[in-house]
């Protein structure tokens, strides 16, 4: 009896010891714990946080890693990551952006962690759209894996363009102003009353725009190395121009230095016809704002110049989820990114928070190709250039209003002949250093 | 027309005058609180109109629900009223303490020197120590939490406030009272506790709300220190509803979370806006 008795109780251990060890195998990171900071996205906070109360719930049952999500909001994240790479407090895991300015401030100790590894473990660099790459990748190493994108495309009021006899979306930047001079509508004395065109961004922050005109005309902004600006060209030269003309010649969109005046907020009013450079929320916005829209509204690729195809004629931002060197758990850091960034959990959260995906395979997901408001951003991201160069010293090239590149387009739209304007930017960009 | 009757005529103008100045400025100052209130109760078609209707054209009040589930607006607000009344508290002791010392016991020209370092500290913009303010509370484990708040309030609010009760002080309470209860056998500490106290209600409320509406609106210290959401104050939260490029698809609510934000502050003024005036006016006037 007392022999069996102990049999009994060696092979309870036993059997107990070998589940604890399978489960080890299996979760080997079980009960660690990660801090992971990301921004506010989304038309509502609480539909962020279910979502991210799921997505961490998930990946703690698979693993046992609890994840502590803390929502940062947009008005200090970048004061936030800046002292989390100088040796102020750091999370485990952050969604980021500069990445280029984080990883050149960050030191042996402190800062963004290299993840070439995980790049590779998730498929190479081919895995993401080339914007990803240009804002994770710093000369050749890899400090973020991308996530949430963006791209630019046309809005259009369908109701006016059935009125006006239009039938389809303007391909080329000749139909587009055909069209805008069909749907606007001027006083006597020519002021416009309703605006066939408007820019997306307000405020006369032409760059935005004037950087999807010259993707769209086969230009870049810089060389494929990022190491020389490539201004002085015709096709640089040939988008400023349009971009003065739609305003001085065509008279088909207001000279929007009005600081209230918001492209968005006068097609909701009914207002404007088309917005040239629209991001993927303008949806969640004008349903939210404006309920009355529904269905009166559509999205199209932006026009080309000629409507000749050339390779990378949109262009799309994105950004990365970073790992921290303060990290005291790098290996669970890396399975929580990877897991985040995997497609199934992307496409999850691009369809929660309203958002493009820089990943090229969640951006095939039918849910982004056949979706008739989606479809043209899946058209476009997937043939776009990076919006944002990867440069340190980037937001001070792009400041607005003062920034050589904002000044340079607002210097041609009043009335500053392309050359002067161009020699005037490179002159300013050289002064600051890139 | 008599001499009598243009005078008559111009002190009417003049308070006619008088009152059109200040239902202009009402109107200046008051036209934000109105475009919040008109915006929150606003149909949601009518929100984003352009150009914009300064009427609604029917009343919604569904923001005033949806508020509470769209962010924790109630933990929000109890983090704010939690770190906004300690600093009160600790700021008024500080304050008074520091204040009825210098205004009684130091002289003439110590006095004059402790009163030119503090009105210097307030011309420092708080930006420039913020970062070192940082580094020092991270240093001793103090982000993310609410002393590390509330030690920083105290910091920038203790120098006004002193310098609005040392005034209080001075002009308010007599000497000859506090003669008198030094005579009847009072201690120092005594003639403060039992005599100035009692008749500085006015002064130290006044100095209280100070200090509580700088810690309730306060947003850039406590949006760097604190990265917990559980923790942050309603100031912070509030810009959960912005999103990148500072865009808000629910500007209707964020003006609603904006009314209820500012009922505290409203509450507290309008219970306490004798002592305030009162308090500062005695200050300002005879100090």
């Amino acid at each position: 009896m007392k022999k069996s008795l102990i049999a009994l109780g060696m092979t309870g251990t036993m059997i107990l010891a070998g589940t604890s060890m399978v489960m080890a195998e299996d979760k080997p990171y079980d009960g660690t714990n990660l801090v992971f900071w990301m921004q506010a996205y989304g038309s509502d906070p609480s539909i962020q946080r279910a979502a991210l109360d799921k997505v961490t719930a998930d990946f703690q049952e698979q693993t046992g890693i609890s994840v502590e999500y803390n929502i940062v909001d947009w008005g200090s994240a970048s004061q936030k990551l800046t002292l989390a790479c100088t040796g102020g407090e750091a999370p485990d895991v952050a969604d980021i952006f500069f990445t280029k300015s984080l990883a050149t401030m960050s030191s042996d100790e402190y800062g963004l962690m290299e993840l070439n590894d995980l790049v590779e473990e998730m498929g190479g660099e081919d895995t993401w759209i080339t914007a990803g790459k240009d804002e994770a990748c710093v000369d050749g190493d890899w400090y973020g894996i991308p996530w949430r994108a963006d791209t630019r495309v046309l809005l259009y009021n369908t109701e006016d363009f059935e009125n006006a006899g239009i039938t389809e979306a303007p391909t080329t930047w000749d139909e587009l102003v055909e069209d805008a001079q069909k749907l606007t509508v001027t006083d006597e004395d020519g002021n416009i009353t309703h605006a066939g065109l408007a820019w997306y961004s307000d405020m006369g922050r032409y760059d935005q725009t004037w950087f999807s005109m010259l993707a769209q005309c086969g230009g870049t902004l810089m060389n494929d190395e990022f190491t020389e600006f490539t201004l002085d060209t015709e096709q640089s030269k040939q988008a400023l121009a349009f971009l003065s003309d739609c305003i001085n010649t065509y008279n088909i969109c207001s000279n929007s230095l009005d600081a209230s005046y918001d492209a968005v907020t006068e097609f909701m009013s009914g207002n404007v016809s088309m917005v040239f450079g629209v991001t993927g929320e303008t949806k969640n916005n004008i349903l939210q704002n404006a309920p009355q829209m529904e269905g009166k509204f559509a999205s199209a690729p932006l026009p080309t110049a000629t409507g000749a195809e050339n390779e990378k004629n949109g262009i799309s931002f994105s950004a990365p989820i970073g790992i921290f060197k303060t990290t005291e758990n790098a290996d669970a850091a890396k399975e929580w990114v990877k897991y985040f960034c995997s497609e199934d959990v992307q496409l999850y959260m691009s369809q929660e928070l309203g958002l493009l995906n820089s990943n090229c395979a969640v951006m095939e997901n039918s849910y982004f190709t056949e979706d008739d408001w989606l479809k043209a951003f899946s058209t476009t991201i997937a043939n776009s250039q990076s919006g944002d160069m990867p440069l340190t010293t980037w937001s001070q090239i792009d400041a607005w209003p003062d920034g050589p590149i904002p000044s340079m387009c607002a210097n041609v739209v009043n009335g500053t002949d392309a050359d002067t304007a161009i020699a005037e930017c490179l002159s300013q960009i050289e002064a600051i250093g890139f | 027309m008599n001499a009598k009757t243009k005078k008559k005529i111009q002190k009417v103008w003049k308070v006619i005058w008088h009152y059109i100045s200040l239902f202009l400025i009402s109107c200046f100052v008051l036209l934000p609180y109105y475009w919040m209130i008109v915006t929150a109760v606003k149909p949601t078609e009518e929100v984003m109109q352009s150009p914009a209707t300064l009427l609604p054209s029917r009343l919604s009040f569904t923001n005033f629900t949806k508020v509470w589930s769209s962010i924790p607006l109630a933990t929000y607000m109890k983090n704010s009223m939690v770190v906004s009344l300690t600093a009160t508290v600790v700021s008024v002791i500080f304050a008074t303490l520091c204040g009825y010392s210098i205004s009684r016991y130091i002289r003439k020209r110590a006095q004059r020197v402790s009163f030119v370092i503090m009105l210097v500290s307030q011309l420092i913009p708080g930006i420039v120590t913020m970062i070192s303010l940082y580094f020092i509370m991270f240093n001793m484990k103090l982000t993310n939490t609410y002393v590390g708040l509330v030690i920083a309030y105290v910091v920038w609010a203790v120098p006004f406030c002193t310098l609005m009760i040392k005034s209080y002080f001075d002009a308010a309470i007599p000497v000859a009272i506090e003669e008198s209860a030094r005579i009847d056998g009072c201690s120092n500490f005594g003639i403060f506790w039992r005599v100035c106290l009692p008749i500085s209600v006015p002064g130290i409320i006044s100095t209280g709300i100070f200090a509580f509406i700088t810690a309730w609106n306060e947003y850039m210290w406590a949006s760097i220190i604190l990265s917990k959401d559980k923790l942050k104050p309603v100031s912070v939260g509030i810009y959960d509803f912005i999103g990148q490029y500072s865009a808000n698809t629910k500007m209707a609510i964020t003006m609603t979370a904006g009314i209820i934000i500012t009922i505290p502050a409203i509450i507290i003024f309008a219970f306490l806006q004798k002592y305030l005036i009162s308090g500062l006016s005695a200050g300002a006037v005879k100090g």
